[in-house]
């Protein structure tokens, strides 16, 4: 099979298991309590000072933002009625009335006001306020509409307003608590308002009688355990002390298919697995040596035998699944002669050492040993460290490292994605990496609020960044969850973050 | 005795003292800083910079650990860089369930271990001296968490029979608390039995061969009387001393324990903030066992003397 067939297989695999069981026809029945795993014990319930992936699975449920992402990607309004764009440095947002935190204060554009300049404010050190601080000053018009006028345009803008710089919290409640007490005990106008939270233990959600959109949510309780071992949460949902877990790893997803209990989600996300290659230092400063990895990498083996032929085979910083990605963008395959012309070209033609950190972590470790194994035959020689979390992190921020293989968990909006890791004032540009004409086009696409303008922009940096090599793209993953079979109208977003709103329970 | 409890206790200032140096200065140089990791992939060094000022934690070492410790002696371990929550309250929290499940783990152990060990040494070489060293040896090389998961599969998933995971507290339900404490206690204990098991044996063998056995069954007492009373209260002596210190032990083996079995722990908890680089829960943890440390080697040592007049103090 070419690379093309497999990619259009997999993503038709990925397709068929997206299907959920048909809920239609029966009737929701209210009531009753999920138990939904956690990788991680959750930080924070405060979204404007929250830093860690699984917050968001918290956020997610107890809060509401001013326009949401729907199942398909589309930007649709939330807590905002509806909104408009008079001229690209303006967006006038109208907001719903009626609506009330959990704590009984009134939802309107003054709450806008005071969360958004929350995030902005420096002193917040909110990981959010780069998201939104294109936003110069924050408008009154009347209590129900909002003005935000920025400093240049941005098309992003309506993207992060849909994540954590977009969650609404209570004023009243914030001023009242302060923000170490607030993160510990957050109000918002979610579904579910905060109930009981034991460390390391449990964190309860309870349904909010007064949420606005009417009939919903159909659950109790919702409890959220944070377990960090795989098998321990599998071994939980197969005895059914768990209903739904956050992630099945891809060596346990034939198990769980076959399961008459359990039901497996799978969606193609946003996010992807790399080798990062610093391009501030040797060898990895020379364009040439960055292409003989490239070259040598033999992607369709790790997607085949680490992966075991789930997710999609990875070839660049933006997912199929993302409306900017072009399949007609340059990609690398597997092409042992190039790799070695590229060691020539590069002033190394035996090859040369290079260090490669990997976080420690099973799957991480077995594709760094692949790899290494793979490179080794063009005489690349490479030695494997395992850091751990706080270490990988200070390597990959100070660029001391050579190679460093690691995930990008992505993001809906590709200006996220691509400024943030390719722009030279991104801020997750881990590699140094910098060319002119990406920039260029990077900043392009931000200002333009044409959509196909856009698309073109992204195309071509796409492009040169994927010659260019500074990170090695290996794998699309995709998000996956594990579910009882009880557990009706669930919808795994491409984002990974589990809903609840909707759900309910038969039994 | 009194005088002994009160001179081991002045000598242990020092010791504590010299511990929470070295805890101080081994959680302060670890590499990596807890500003870094709570600001992400992300942060920037000029928000590194603000947050490690607002957090103290630009000034230097033995200004930083002076402060602590003075805090520390007014009972004030302050509050997680990462959650904000105080640390003392998370210890409260925990402790019970550590506590717990050492002493459950702990006497699993030795329910396991003494009626093996009793038979071993009254019939050395017998079948049941073989069984039983070969349950030592399976118990001492198998690991906690391989048991664990094996005890969650066999009693959790195919039976349905106990939970997998979790704790619910005593004051809740005792029932529901002793039903998510056997599979947790039980990989506990089974870690110690086996050692234990040795232990006991190797006492009671030696305290057998003893000519006040020969006396005491010369006299007539029955051979119960003999092994329980007589034998098992001398072979005690030494294992006590050594089974005190494991409780330090097990401690650490709870760890594993309320990783595999999700129990919100203090090992747990240690693990954690480690990872975080959350310094002030690792340093009242480490200077909380410590203490414990020190406490349960004092106990043992009166435990010592009340079973032995011997060495009992002048």
């Amino acid at each position: 099979m070419n690379k093309k067939g497999v990619l259009i297989v997999s993503v038709l695999f990925l397709a068929l298991m997206v299907v959920p069981l048909s809920t239609s026809g029966a009737n929701p029945r209210y009531g009753g309590t999920l138990r939904a795993s956690v990788y991680h014990e959750i930080v924070t319930g405060d979204p404007h000072r929250s830093s860690s992936y699984v917050d968001r699975q918290l956020l997610q449920n107890l809060y509401n933002t001013l326009v949401t992402y729907d199942k398909d990607l589309n930007i649709v309004p939330e807590l905002a009625e509806s909104w408009k764009t008079p001229d690209p440095k303006t967006y006038i947002f109208k907001l719903r009335k009626g609506i009330k935190f959990h704590d009984g204060t009134e939802f309107n554009a003054e709450a806008v006001k005071f969360n958004l300049e929350r995030v902005l404010d420096p002193k917040t050190k909110s990981r959010a306020r780069g998201e939104i601080s294109a936003i110069k000053s924050v408008e009154v018009l009347d209590a129900y509409t909002v003005k935000l006028n920025l400093a240049y345009p941005f098309s992003p803008l309506l993207a992060g307003l849909t994540d954590r710089a977009g969650f609404m919290i209570s004023p009243t409640a914030f001023k009242k608590m302060g923000p170490d007490e607030f993160g510990r005990h957050p109000v918002g106008t979610g579904p579910f308002e905060f109930a009981e939270w034991v460390r390391d233990d449990h964190l309860t959600l309870k349904r909010f009688e007064g949420y606005w959109e009417k009939g919903l949510p159909y659950l109790d309780r919702v409890v959220f355990k944070p377990i960090p071992d795989q098998a321990v949460k599998l071994t939980n949902l197969k005895s059914g002390a768990l209903d739904v877990i956050d992630d099945v790893l891809p060596k346990d997803v034939k198990g769980v298919k076959r399961s008459k209990d359990l039901l497996l989600y799978e969606v193609p996300s946003f996010g992807f697995n790399a080798l990062r290659l610093n391009c501030t230092k040797p060898p990895f400063n020379n364009k040439a040596l960055r292409q003989a990895v490239a070259y040598a990498v033999d992607r369709e083996a790790i997607w085949e035998h680490l992966f075991y032929k789930t997710g999609i085979v990875g070839h660049g910083p933006i997912a199929p699944v993302s409306w900017a990605y072009d399949p007609n963008d340059f990609r690398y395959t597997c092409d042992l002669n190039k790799a070695r012309e590229k060691l020539r070209e590069g002033g190394k033609p035996k090859g040369f050492k290079f260090t490669m950190y990997t976080k420690i972590s099973p799957i991480d470790v077995q594709v760094a040993q692949v790899m290494q194994a793979q490179l080794k035959r063009v005489g690349i020689e490479t030695k494997i460290v395992q850091l751990e979390g706080a270490l990988h992190l200070k390597v990959m921020l100070e660029k001391t490292y050579e190679g460093n293989y690691g995930l990008w968990s992505g993001y809906p909006e590709p200006d996220t994605n691509l400024y943030r890791q390719f722009h030279p004032k991104g801020s997750a540009n881990w590699t140094g990496y910098a060319d002119p004409r990406v920039t260029e086009l990077l900043d392009k696409a931000r200002e333009s609020l044409n959509h196909a303008e856009r698309k073109r922009y992204y195309s071509e940096a796409l492009d040169i960044i994927i010659r260019d090599a500074p990170q090695i793209f290996v794998y699309y993953y995709p998000r996956r969850a594990g579910v009882s079979a009880k557990v009706q109208n669930f919808v795994l977003y491409p984002d990974g973050k589990l809903r609840f709103k909707t759900v309910w329970l038969s039994r | 005795m009194l005088n002994y409890i009160i001179r081991r206790l002045f000598v242990a200032v020092p010791v504590l003292l010299l511990i929470s140096i070295i805890v101080f200065l081994l959680v302060h140089l670890l590499p990596g800083d807890p500003a870094t990791v709570m600001l992400g992939e992300e942060s920037t060094p000029e928000m590194i910079q603000a947050l490690r000022a607002e957090l103290g934690l630009d000034q230097p070492l033995h200004k930083q650990y002076l402060q602590w410790l003075t805090r520390c002696l007014s009972g004030d371990f302050g509050r997680s860089i990462q959650t904000r929550q105080p640390v003392s309250e998370a210890l409260v929290q925990r402790l019970p369930v550590t506590i717990e499940l050492t002493l459950l783990g702990f006497c699993v152990s030795i329910m396991i271990a003494l009626p093996i060990a009793v038979a071993s040494a009254v019939r050395p070489n017998s079948w049941i001296d073989v069984m039983g060293s070969a349950f030592a040896t399976i118990g001492i090389s198998m690991p906690s968490f391989w048991l664990g998961i094996l005890l969650i599969y066999a009693f959790a998933v195919s039976l349905h029979l106990l939970p997998a995971s979790g704790y619910v507290p005593l004051r809740e339900s005792v029932v529901q608390n002793l039903l998510h404490m056997v599979l947790p206690a039980f990989t506990l204990g089974m870690w110690l039995s086996a050692s234990a098991m040795r232990m006991i044996r190797a006492g009671m063998i030696d305290v057998l061969e003893r000519p006040y056995i020969r006396t005491a069954r010369a006299k007539g007492l029955s051979e119960r009387r003999v092994l329980w009373h007589h034998a098992l209260k001398n072979a005690f002596i030494p294992v006590v001393t050594i089974l005190g210190l494991q409780l330090g032990r097990l401690m650490g083996g709870a760890v594993v324990t309320e990783t595999i079995f999700a129990q919100p722990g203090v090992g747990q908890l240690a693990v954690k903030s480690i990872f975080m680089r959350d310094f002030p829960p690792v340093q009242a943890i480490v200077l909380v066992m410590a203490i414990s440390m020190l406490l349960s080697s004092l106990v043992v040592d009166i435990l010592y003397s009340f079973l032995d007049p011997r060495i009992r103090l002048r």
